[in-house]
């Protein structure tokens, strides 16, 4: 009990090294707190993100288009599959595609593009295609082909609104086609990629002239995307198509996203290690002001045990005294960053040719403060642990003989 | 009876060039109540006696029996424990914990025999009282005299009622008022409660107050005088 009592005063022997050694605890969790909350809050949005205007939760395939990309290779069981997803209640939307790799081609420019057959009313409902529409109108009758296109497709090819460009591709024969078509919208998404290739026509118009009947792809959108796993196991096990969730079918971005997090710890850790040693330091000149004070305690009866313990209690209130304004200073950080949001239109650029937005919204789930608490306490335990047992390391009789 | 008895005691510091002999065969016997002295020329072997005798510092060669018990072999920690329960320091400076108050410096030691709060408290207040300085119960160490802080470790040195309490050069840094008023209070409680003393010290006044006076010169006793 009196070793609490001394081990505390001990923290405030020398005020000004401590507050120093307080300061850095505050502004080392201060900034780890919005650090993670500011990158969380980047890729939380660029996931929704993806999901919602690119891949959706699920995709279904047949095995061989994932190999060739070639149209031909349709999915057998589309049929059964659509209506075993329309009696799914975790199943929010699915869209059936009909995905062919071909060109754009303007007369001034031709583009790498990926055309995709849609159910108009379908593909609305999962991707909520009409909501980024910057341009025009979603698939207005017309006459000819109504398609849309990507507002950085369009700039490629240097075409506008109401423009005809030709799209070219192979058909069931492996002739070429080619058919021309008239953009009635524009669309931007936050990736800049999607937009550059990702051209949008009705389903049976490119059917029709690729001479293939059938789809090629199934995009499913959940409730819940905790759902995932669960929903691709069932449809798995009753089917030959290949079944992947987003993971799985946007590849990148869960790399990107593994990386990050490993990128994250380790930040993370260098940070702490780096107040740790700070710590571990201003101990150690701690232990070494306080020899003859150590001896004297060793020679009145103080055992190595309670000498240990008050150096480790004396550590460990010098980096946790700090700790709680740190964690609060972080929650203000996040609460307020994502209040007002952060603009990156500065850098806006290359992110959002990567699918991030440009505006940040900062935001930690409460378990991560928690795991945060955890590891202070745990790096505090550890950096105590050095001072303390040198503390041990000293003889009585020497000690003493400095007095 | 013999509280402390040493036996062809010899500590051999082997220093960088020369080995230094610097206690040389000591036999030495003290009883409980006595007075004693520990004088002698510097480098005598003073601080290295009272070291080893109070389970400091390991002897070279020969036995130390402290209360009955052979410390020689002790391990460090039982050693520890031992001087918590059998001996009392009062060292030159630095006797004190900081951040301690007078009174929690007192009852620090009580609190490491797992004494009650209340006889800690009791026994803390009478000694700081034995001392003269009750009315100082509240202050640290900082806030205190010189003297009024070597009066403090006294209190301190007798709160675990040891069997001896073991001063080495405890006036050294006091002046002659506080060094006089010190010697008055070791003396008192010496007479009074039976508390066995063995200091050393260079102040020839100090020596005048002790009882026994033994001299050491080169690690040998050369002389051993008590007074009637
Ligand atoms: N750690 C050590 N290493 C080497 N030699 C030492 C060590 N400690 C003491 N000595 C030597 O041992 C001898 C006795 O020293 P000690 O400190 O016991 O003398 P002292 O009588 O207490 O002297 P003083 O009156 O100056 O305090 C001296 O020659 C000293 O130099
Ligand atoms: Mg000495």
């Amino acid at each position: 009990m009196m070793l609490v009592q001394i081990a505390w005063r001990n923290v405030w022997r020398n005020r000004g090294r401590s507050l120093v050694v307080m300061m850095a605890m505050v502004v080392g969790i201060s900034s780890v707190i919005f650090l993670m909350a500011f990158s969380w809050g980047m890729y939380d949005y660029r996931i929704k993100e993806a999901i919602e205007k690119e891949s959706s939760h699920i995709q279904i395939h047949n095995p061989k288009y994932k190999e060739f990309m070639e149209a031909k290779f349709t999915i057998a069981d589309a049929n059964q599959l659509d209506q075993k997803l329309g009696k799914d209640s975790r199943v929010k939307a699915v869209s059936n595609r009909f995905v062919v790799m071909g060109m754009a081609l303007s007369s001034r420019s031709n583009v790498p593009a990926r055309i995709i057959g849609v159910d108009t009313l379908e593909e609305n409902k999962t991707t909520d295609l009409s909501g980024s529409l910057t341009e025009g109108e979603y698939f207005t009758g017309t006459k000819g082909i109504p398609v849309l296109v990507g507002e950085k497709l369009a700039k490629d090819l240097k075409l506008g609104l109401k423009k005809k460009p030709v799209l070219q591709f192979q058909d069931a024969n492996g002739d070429m086609t080619a058919i021309k078509v008239k953009i009635v919208g524009l669309y931007k998404t936050n990736n800049s990629m999607f937009d550059g290739m990702n051209v949008f026509i009705p389903k049976e118009a490119l059917q029709n002239a690729a001479k293939i009947k059938g789809v090629n792809e199934i995009a499913i959108l959940l409730n819940d995307a905790r759902d995932v796993d669960d929903v691709k196991t069932e449809l798995q096990s009753g089917t030959k198509s290949m079944v992947e969730t987003w993971k799985e079918s946007i590849p990148e971005l869960a790399i990107a996203i593994d990386t990050f997090d490993k990128t994250m710890f380790i930040i993370v850790l260098i940070l702490f290690l780096a107040v740790a040693i700070g710590i571990i330091n201003t101990m150690l000149m701690a232990v070494l002001e306080r020899v003859r004070e150590i001896g004297m305690l060793m020679a009145v009866g103080m055992n190595k045990d309670k000498v240990f313990s008050m150096f480790m209690l004396e550590t460990i209130f010098l980096s946790l005294a700090g700790a709680p304004i740190g964690i609060f200073l972080g929650w203000a950080l996040v609460a307020w960053g994502n209040h007002s949001g952060i603009n990156l239109s500065m850098y806006g650029e290359g992110l959002s040719s990567m699918g991030f937005s440009n505006m940040v919204y900062p935001s930690l789930p409460v378990k991560d403060y928690f795991i945060l608490t955890g590891e202070i306490i745990v790096i505090s335990i550890l950096a105590a642990l050095v001072p303390a047992y040198r503390s041990l390391r000293l003889n009585p009789a020497t000690a003493i003989r400095k007095i | 009876m013999s509280v402390i008895k040493t036996h062809q005691l010899s500590k051999i510091y082997n220093g960088s060039a020369v080995a230094v002999h610097a206690l040389n065969k000591v036999d030495l016997h003290i009883e409980e109540g006595e007075f004693t002295a520990i004088v002698g020329p510097s480098g005598s072997g003073k601080t290295t006696l009272l070291n080893i005798i109070g389970g400091l510092d390991n002897a070279t060669s020969g036995d130390v029996e402290v209360a009955g018990k052979d410390i020689t072999r002790m391990s460090e920690n039982d050693l520890i424990d031992f001087r918590l329960h059998n001996i009392g320091f009062v060292f030159q400076a630095y006797n004190l914990i900081p951040v301690l108050t007078a009174q929690e410096n007192v009852e620090f030691i009580m609190l490491m025999q797992k004494r009650d709060k209340k006889e800690r408290h009791e026994r803390a207040m009478s000694l700081l009282k034995a001392v003269g300085l009750e009315s100082q119960a509240d202050k640290r160490p900082s806030q205190m005299s010189g003297g009024q802080q070597q009066r403090v470790a006294v209190a301190r040195a007798l709160a675990s009622r040891p069997r001896f309490v073991l001063a080495d050069e405890p006036t050294a840094n006091l002046d002659s008022v506080s060094t006089s008023n010190l010697l008055d209070i070791m003396a008192r409680l010496n007479q009074e409660e039976g508390t066995t003393f063995v200091f050393s010290t260079h102040d020839q006044r100090v020596i005048d107050r002790a009882r026994r006076v033994i001299t050491l010169e080169d690690g040998h006793i050369v002389s051993d005088e008590t007074k009637a």
